[in-house]
């Protein structure tokens, strides 16, 4: 049977990623391309003959959250974060794995406040990632929302 | 004993049924939301635990009129696992139990959890298929909640939650289904996939192998960051319209193309009910799914209702047989489970 990537929806999914957080098996079928930018190549050089099935459970160095000294380790073996400021400690490592689980990395939506500053907030920071992967469409069509959405505010 | 305050039978919220109750039995908002500046309850110590809960329930005073507050680590195991098959706590307080609290509703349909993986974990729920009053409910606690309190929250990640697979948004909505039809038909595997694809999980409702036997799964979206609230609320729409539509449609299918085979199976499951001594765990869940299926489509009129057979799927659990006054045994509470099993039908003479 054959899969679409479910990343970025377009090529082919010809590689099974299977994510272990915390005993739950979360499935994907990626394509070479979003599977390189998920994290995963160093695995996909070293299995290159074998099935196209890998396991991502962590990652080789451990780092430790200053605020609440969780491991990273740790987090993979139980799945559960230990603060708040574990998200920002774990940098990378983290994000590729809220991508594997959930395509994208970032918050999309409210917040604990007035739901339009948050709007503006998130638009912003959407366009500095467009701006920081090149991709410059993204990035002037998100300018043009911020502006549209500026002056309709005052 | 807590089954003391809660009847033994189906939660009252449940009792009256929804929409499309034929097939969904439920619908269910949950939230997860953590405090500022403050380890999540896995790296708390026991005085810290204790500390967090005192705070967390009187920062919840104000907007918990009316629910009842139960200090989870005071309970026994056996009370814990009878919440748990009713649905009125998650497994996850009943794994931890230290320094854990919750606060519930008298009809169970809400309740919110101190300190279990994170510190709030909040349920809402409606009988049938209503994921707009389900939502709602649910988010004017979390308002009411964000209002008083400083939570965890970046603008990068969304809530912030122990897990990795609930920040974001931090919600989720979650539906208990009864679909004989799809599986009687061998749909089950097709729809997981599809379910896969758009960003939500299939599940037996408790347990691989017994609640499998019964055709009750529940249906759960996973997708919680990149994806603001109204998004998921429409995925989860789409998906248990479609869900209801399938079941329907295999039901319609299957009693145009083997009418004889599923009243068969139908009032065969009388007859076992009406005959039998002992019925197994399994067994009940089984007939409490033909019995389900056969009052939803009309061959069971004058034996139950589905709201009779509903309720089957609840009184055959475990500790709600030992709430009953049943032993432990094995044989005493089938023969116990069959007894109870025949006081719900109505039987001619």
């Amino acid at each position: 049977m054959k899969h679409k990537c479910q990343s970025c929806k377009n090529s082919e999914g010809e590689i099974k990623c299977v994510l272990v957080i915390g005993g739950e098996r979360i499935e994907k079928y990626l394509c070479r391309e979003c599977a390189r930018k998920a994290g995963i190549e160093e695995q996909l050089k070293m299995n290159r003959k074998k099935a196209k099935e890998f396991v991502i459970t962590g990652q080789k160095k451990d780092t430790v959250c200053s605020s609440c000294t969780m491991s990273f380790s740790r987090f993979i073996e139980t799945g559960l974060l230990g603060c708040p400021e574990c998200y920002e400690a774990f940098g990378n490592a983290l994000r590729d794995i809220l991508k594997g689980i959930h395509s994208v990395s970032y918050h999309r939506g409210r917040g604990p406040g007035d739901e339009k500053t948050l709007d503006i907030a998130h638009l912003k920071w959407k366009l500095s990632e467009a701006i920081r992967s090149e991709d410059f469409e993204l990035a002037a069509r998100l300018r043009d929302e911020i502006k549209m959405f500026e002056r309709g505010n005052n | 004993m807590i089954s003391g305050t809660f009847p033994q039978r189906l939660p009252d919220w449940l009792s009256f049924g929804g929409d499309d109750f034929e097939v969904v039995l439920s619908t269910e908002a949950f939230y997860v939301r953590n405090l500022k500046d403050r380890p999540f309850p896995d790296m708390l110590n026991e005085e810290d635990l204790n500390t967090t809960r005192r705070q967390l329930i009187e920062a919840l005073e104000g907007i918990t009129a009316g629910y009842k507050l139960i200090e989870t680590d005071r309970l026994t195991p056996l009370d814990v696992s009878y919440l748990v098959e009713r649905q009125s706590v998650c497994e996850e307080v009943a794994r931890r139990r230290r320094g854990t609290a919750m606060l519930i509703t008298s009809d169970e349909s809400n309740w919110i959890t101190l300190n279990s993986s994170d510190h709030f974990r909040f349920r809402f729920a409606m009988a049938g298929s209503d994921v707009e009053k389900a939502y709602r409910k649910a988010r004017s606690f979390t308002e009411e909640l964000e209002k008083g309190l400083p939570l965890a929250y970046s603008e990068r990640f969304g809530f912030l939650t122990s897990r990795p697979t609930e920040c974001g948004t931090g919600l989720f909505m979650r539906f208990v289904v009864h679909i004989p039809g799809l599986l009687f038909s061998n749909n089950l595997p097709a729809l997981r996939d599809s379910l896969l694809k758009c960003g939500a999980t299939i599940k037996p409702e408790l347990q691989e192998g017994i609640s499998s036997d019964g055709h009750l799964f529940t249906v759960q979206t996973s997708h919680t960051l990149g994806i603001d609230e109204e998004t998921i609320l429409e995925k989860a729409q789409e998906m248990i319209s479609g869900i209801v539509q399938m079941e329907f449609e295999s039901r319609d299918n299957l009693v145009s193309k083997a009418k004889l085979e599923i009243e068969d199976k139908i009032l065969r499951g009388i007859g076992i009910i009406t005959h039998s001594r002992l019925i197994t765990e399994r067994e009940g869940y089984a007939l409490a799914s033909a019995l389900r299926l056969g009052a939803s489509e009309g061959f069971t009129a004058e034996n139950i209702d589905i709201f009779g057979a509903t309720e089957l799927f609840q009184v055959g659990k475990p500790s709600h047989l030992i709430a009953r006054g049943s032993s432990i045994v094995q044989k005493e509470m089938d023969k116990n489970r069959s007894d109870l099993f025949k006081s719900y039908l109505k039987l001619e003479g």
